[in-house]
């Protein structure tokens, strides 16, 4: 299966992604790439040495794609941990479990990274494109930085 | 990009006629230059939405440096009714109080040669924690002390020996807004509060030792204790993570109830709720208490700033005449009594990406100030001017007291980055005259002056509308970010 796909998308003062995948799962894990993406400056050098599981519950979709972005940046932002690769292993439209693996960074690497204000509500979406010939499930995210 | 309607009715003032949903028109400050790259983006649609807000007084105003927000506009006013009308977490923002200080020193250009220059930034840069997870600039707070800065700000730093209470006189609103409830923050947001006492961020937040390159009011200068080449240091920063998650938890509990409240409302990011109802009266409390926590946050930070001066220059900071010039926030929503149509009434302003610009003789400007309204604080962006203003009579007449914040983006930090790619950032800087210490390059190359309008006409704007008066012109040396 083709993993899901981020592209960064520029907001004036803000950033975003669009996501998409063949599943509702591949859309978060691709999410959760993305994100670390716009996080960190470069993981090249990262390798995970930890899973962590992480569990997102809310009201529907769009809001699922927002708290689970939201644990992702607890993480770091708490733990200082980086995820660097995840799966979804159980997923409804009100909640997914995530085993991620990732790192834990140093202070110095952290204060590097981008500091997130939130994940807004603003052009948040999460569906699936029945117009499209595969319906693949699209979704859109702004973070507030 | 921008459909919606907007015809200039003065020099520089524009209108959107009141059309559809929206309860008054839309009101713009801008020149012609300005409005066309106002014209690239969303916000003119922002600032249409916001006119739908439930009590709202007036105008749905937008300051010269507005650009694409979340709900509102960034550089959006919105007064609402106190009695009847609502309250928007959207329209404060995310960073309660984001805000500037601005503290003066008795030093001038000459007295920092490079090498002190130097040590300065670099010290500065030690103690003032930036970036993400940034902690440790004071210790940990009890979860009572904590509770102690939401309800008390800035005072609680004063009391703990961060500062003296001049510091107060010059802060708005004394550095502590009364109605704060801590029950009403969450417990994640507390948590997050604990350890960003004295932090200062990331983004386009940052703290610059500045020099006085221009007065354009003499009188006005002296009165704030400015004169031609002298040090000052800005701080600009908010409530950090504390702010941030109250925001977020005020509009998730709120979004899901507009129909309950009987809103009907145009996009969910403008989610309000009544002022007088448990929803208003709970995001009332919490925001008030990230206000607090902000300015608890920028007074420890000026008392860093202090030590390290005085360590650099080895003379205690009150010596160096460090004294505070004022601290205004730029996001948030006060409520505060206006005339509007012959009628005083009290309204609950607010102002996401605005500062308060109260003139001569009103009774919340500093006693030291009456005589010449408040200073207003616009930064511009990193490594170019920023500007001291002060408040004018127009300010109550025409915006509920309120004026511009700051450049206000024009370019994305995507399209900053591209541009900035393959550059000797900091090396660009150092020949400005400018030495930068940030915690990484990215955000260096999101903030560059290229990605911002320039400041300068912006604040030319307000003085034109007859809102605020520049003062005084302010060149950074010396840059730390997040």
């Amino acid at each position: 299966m083709t993993p899901g796909k981020f592209v960064e998308i520029d907001h004036t003062a803000d950033v975003g992604l669009d996501l998409e995948g063949e599943s509702p799962a591949e859309v978060l894990e691709a999410a959760q790439r993305g994100l670390t993406c716009l996080l960190m400056a470069d993981t090249s050098d990262l390798v995970s040495d930890t899973e962590r599981v992480v569990v997102a519950i809310a009201d529907d979709y769009p809001d699922l794609l927002k708290t689970w972005c939201e644990e992702l940046y607890r993480l770091l932002e708490e733990e200082s941990f980086v995820a660097l690769e995840s799966r979804i292993s159980a997923f409804d439209p009100k909640r997914c479990v995530g085993l991620v693996k990732g790192v834990f960074v140093s202070a110095e690497r952290l204060a590097e990274a981008s500091e997130l204000k939130a994940v807004t509500y603003h052009q948040l979406a999460f569906d699936r494109d029945v117009a499209a010939v595969n319906e693949l499930w699209r979704a859109r995210v702004i973070f507030d930085v | 990009m921008n459909k919606v309607e907007v015809r200039k009715i003065e020099p520089y003032l524009w209108e959107i006629p009141k059309t559809g949903e929206m309860r008054v028109p839309g009101r713009i400050f801008a020149s012609e230059d300005l409005m066309a790259a106002i014209r690239t983006d969303h916000s003119l649609e922002q600032v249409r939405n916001v006119a739908s807000l439930p009590g709202i007084v007036g105008w749905s105003l937008a300051m010269p440096d507005i650009h694409w927000g979340y709900g509102f506009p960034i550089g959006g006013v919105a007064a609402t009714n106190a009695k009847n009308g609502a309250i928007s977490p959207g329209g404060v923002g995310y960073d309660i109080n984001c805000g500037v200080r601005l503290a003066r020193s008795d030093m001038v250009i000459d007295d920092l040669d490079d090498k002190v220059r130097r040590s300065l930034i670099d010290r500065l840069y030690q103690v003032v924690p930036s970036g993400v997870g940034a902690s440790g600039a004071i210790r940990k707070l009890s979860r009572s002390d904590l509770e102690r800065v939401l309800v008390n700000g800035a005072r609680w730093a004063i009391e703990h020996g961060y500062g003296d209470t001049r510091d107060l006189e010059y802060t708005e609103a004394g550095g502590r807004l009364g109605g704060a409830d801590p029950d009403c923050v969450s417990d994640r947001a507390k948590k997050r509060g604990l350890g960003q006492v004295g932090t200062l961020g990331s983004g386009n937040h940052f703290l610059e030792v500045q020099r006085v390159a221009r007065l354009f009011d003499t009188t006005l200068a002296d009165a704030f204790g400015l004169f031609p080449d002298q040090i000052v240091v800005m701080i600009h920063s908010g409530s950090r993570g504390l702010g941030y998650q109250i925001c977020d938890d005020s509009l998730r509990r709120i979004r899901p109830r507009l129909a309950e409240f009987g809103y009907r409302l145009p996009d969910v990011q403008l989610a309000a709720a009544p002022l007088d109802s448990p929803d208003g009266r709970a995001y009332l409390g919490a925001m008030r208490c990230a206000a607090n926590y902000a300015w608890c946050n920028r007074q420890v930070m000026l008392h860093k700033v202090r030590e390290a001066f005085q360590e650099v220059f080895g003379t205690p900071a009150a010596r160096l005449g460090m004294r505070l010039v004022y601290d205004v926030c730029h996001n948030i929503a006060k409520v505060e009594e206006h005339e509007f149509d012959g009628q005083r009434m009290s309204v609950c302003v607010h102002r996401k990406g605005a500062t308060r610009a109260f003139p001569a003789g009103h009774p919340e400007v500093p006693p030291a100030y009456r005589d010449v309204g408040q200073p207003v604080l616009v930064p511009g962006s990193m490594g170019n001017y920023s500007y001291v203003c002060a408040g004018a009579a127009g300010a109550m007449e025409k915006t509920f007291g309120s004026t511009c914040h700051g450049a206000g983006r024009r370019m994305s930090r995507t399209q900053s980055k591209k541009r900035s790619r393959g550059r000797d950032l900091i090396g660009e800087m150092e020949a400005a005259g400018v030495v930068v210490r940030a915690t990484g390059m990215r955000t260096v190359a999101e903030e560059m002056p290229h990605a911002y309008k320039d400041v300068a006409d912006v604040v030319e704007v307000m003085e034109a509308a007859g809102v605020s008066r520049r003062v005084a012109e302010l060149k950074p040396v010396g840059v730390v970010k997040g």
